[in-house]
């Protein structure tokens, strides 16, 4: 197509040649024939069919918030030569350059290659890189052709996670192999669990003296309690009406949500770190799932699922009445990171009726909105009265999960959130068994 | 870049001189006045580098000196000069825009390659078009022919139809937009 300059010549070219027609003058249209001349050229070296690939390297795929990435890009030209290519990457909005260009004005001749090497960062997420944009120029910037090259990528940044010292949990029901979490049954162990009649085999040092002195003739052993690993279910909510956003949305913007990510893959670290097989569920526009696991590689897996983790909306998905409550084992351990709001606790109770042990981590909206620094410089009392109201009906929410067994952990994001969580769960240990069953 | 650092002003300079001096030899000095204060504004955004505007003002210079120099031919000025100060102008409004392109734009974080090449090419392409630009139209200022009635609507069939065919071109290029 025709550039400015291109229109802007054949413009003035025309205007010349009409004025010389009306005033009948052969001079005035002589003075076109420079212009025409100059258009024609640029006109025989049009680009035309243009034969460009364009290959992308990105040096990981995968890569922590703030971590430098860099990508190259490499255009190769298999047609005829090209005088003035500009090649020009487009990047995601959140991608920040912090070295390098993303363009390049540069002559392409037959089998020749135009590199762009840069580095980026930039927040969590998941960034597909799609297009280039590549124009090809006539020489005299009069006609050029401009494309869009694909060269797909995709970089995943992953949430940063916090080490957090073991968390103490109590599922109803734990798995075979041997770990760190009471399995409410006895058998060998640390901790005392119950006491039995001595059997043939028992150890000397397993004999409860006392009881046996209460009683004649028969003799008492202590029994332990076993430790096990668990299943635990990672419940992240991702719904775009829990969210709350503070400051630009983009850019410097801080989104509860965000917080709410770090949360939930610090608890997937450390609940891995104990050898649990732990599985994660995001419920936002959708659901999004990774089944039960163990180990480093589910650990992989949790932390690229919470990369591309977004908010969204879904009608069918604005309250939790569409979990689906038996994606996680019967009886296991399930976490739920989110603001609790108003009709959440229903589903939540329901949770913990069918059998499962509910922790919930909540990062509060009401502190989170509050230090804003719009409403920390406002002293309004209608903000004020606003603030009491919504700290009056998240203690409320909060509560009636805590009487139904909830463990609650309200998280002021300001504070770390391993400290929140070990002196939230001192106060409120799980329950007790009351299941407990002698081997 | 030295070659448009060097041919940029001459050419600019020599485009107005040539309309400034065609018009003092018509004794027309407004235009000539016209023609310094072309010149003087152009210089100062050179000078002062204002890039923003330098494509801008090479753009009003070029469409200004193109139409004094069809008034100049209306008013019998030297047709040679205002030929010159077209065709000089050309080349120096290109140049202009080929300096832009070759700058770069570090807030688009655009690097230019073998701006050295580029420029030689687009020289000698732009030497090519203001030379044989110059020829035809001198050939065809100082050369008187007389047409038949014949040749003169083939003549002016042939420029209809180069007309239409640009026209059309022009909107493949906006409908491909």
């Amino acid at each position: 197509m025709m550039t400015g300059k291109g229109i802007l010549l054949f413009a003035l070219a025309l205007a010349l040649f009409l004025f010389g027609l009306a005033s009948l003058n052969g001079g005035v249209i002589a003075l076109t024939i420079p212009l025409l001349v100059y258009l024609g050229l640029g006109y025989l070296q049009r680009p035309d069919a243009l034969q460009l690939r364009a290959v992308r390297r990105v040096s990981v795929g995968r890569t922590s918030v703030e971590e430098p990435v860099a990508v190259t890009l490499t255009v190769t030209n298999n047609g005829q030569p090209l005088r003035e290519v500009l090649v020009q990457d487009i990047l995601a909005a959140k991608l920040e350059l912090i070295e390098g260009a993303t363009g390049v004005f540069t002559p392409l001749g037959s089998g020749d290659a135009a590199e762009l090497s840069y580095v980026v960062r930039g927040g969590r997420g998941a960034y597909q890189f799609q297009h280039v944009q590549v124009t090809v120029y006539d020489g005299f910037d009069l006609f050029r052709r401009q494309i869009l090259l694909p060269a797909p990528a995709l970089l995943v940044v992953q949430p940063t996670v916090q080490r957090m010292r073991a968390i103490p949990i109590r599922p109803p029901r734990t798995r075979g192999f041997a770990g760190p979490i009471p399995a409410r049954q006895g058998g060998s162990g640390v901790d005392f669990f119950a006491v039995r009649d001595y059997q043939l085999g028992d150890r000397l040092r397993w004999v409860n003296w006392r009881v046996t002195a209460r009683n004649d003739r028969r003799v008492y052993s202590n029994v332990f309690e076993q430790e096990r690993i668990a299943d635990v279910g990672l419940i992240l909510d991702a719904r775009e009406g829990s969210d709350v956003r503070i400051g630009p949305a983009t850019g410097a913007g801080d989104s509860l949500f965000e917080h709410s990510v770090r949360a939930a893959a610090s608890l997937a670290e450390a609940f891995l770190n104990d050898g649990n097989r732990v599985g994660l569920l995001i419920y936002g526009s959708g659901i999004e799932s990774v089944f039960p696991g163990y180990g480093r590689v589910q650990r992989e897996r949790i932390l690229r699922a919470l990369g591309r983790a977004a908010t969204g909306h879904h009608f069918v998905f604005e309250k939790l009445d569409s979990l689906p409550t038996r994606f996680f084992p019967a009886q296991s351990q399930i976490v739920f990171v989110g603001p609790v709001t108003a009709d959440d606790p229903a589903m939540l109770i329901h949770l913990r009726a069918l059998g499962y042990a509910l922790m919930v981590v909540s990062p509060n909206p009401v502190a989170f909105e509050a230090g804003a620094p719009s409403l920390r410089l406002s002293s309004s009392h209608a903000v004020q009265y606003a603030h009491r109201i919504a700290t009056a009906e998240r203690t409320f929410n909060l509560q009636r999960l805590r009487r139904v067994g909830v463990q609650v952990v309200d998280w002021d994001v300001s504070l770390p959130l391993g400290n929140v969580i070990h002196e939230a769960l001192a106060r409120q240990p799980a329950a007790r068994a009351t299941l407990a069953r002698l081997p | 870049m030295k070659l448009t650092l060097m041919l940029l002003p001459a050419t600019f300079v020599l485009a107005w001189v040539a309309i400034g001096l065609g018009f003092a030899l018509r004794n027309a000095p407004i235009f000539t006045l016209a023609s310094l204060a072309g010149v003087a504004v152009w210089a100062a955004g050179w000078l002062r580098r204002w890039r923003a505007v330098t494509t801008t003002l090479a753009d009003a210079s070029f469409v200004a000196v193109t139409a004094l120099a069809g008034v100049g031919i209306l008013i019998n000025a030297p047709a040679i000069l205002m030929l010159v100060a077209v065709v000089a102008a050309l080349i120096a409004w290109d140049l202009t825009h080929l300096d832009q392109r070759l700058r770069g734009d570090k807030a688009a974080a655009m690097r230019v390659e073998r701006a050295d090449e580029i420029e030689r090419q687009h020289v000698r392409w732009l030497l090519l078009a203001a030379g044989c630009g110059f020829g035809v139209a001198g050939l065809a200022l100082t050369v008187r022919a007389s047409l038949s009635f014949g040749w003169m609507f083939a003549l002016g069939v042939l420029a209809a139809l180069a007309l239409s065919l640009t026209l059309r071109y022009v909107r493949q290029g906006q409908q491909q937009k």
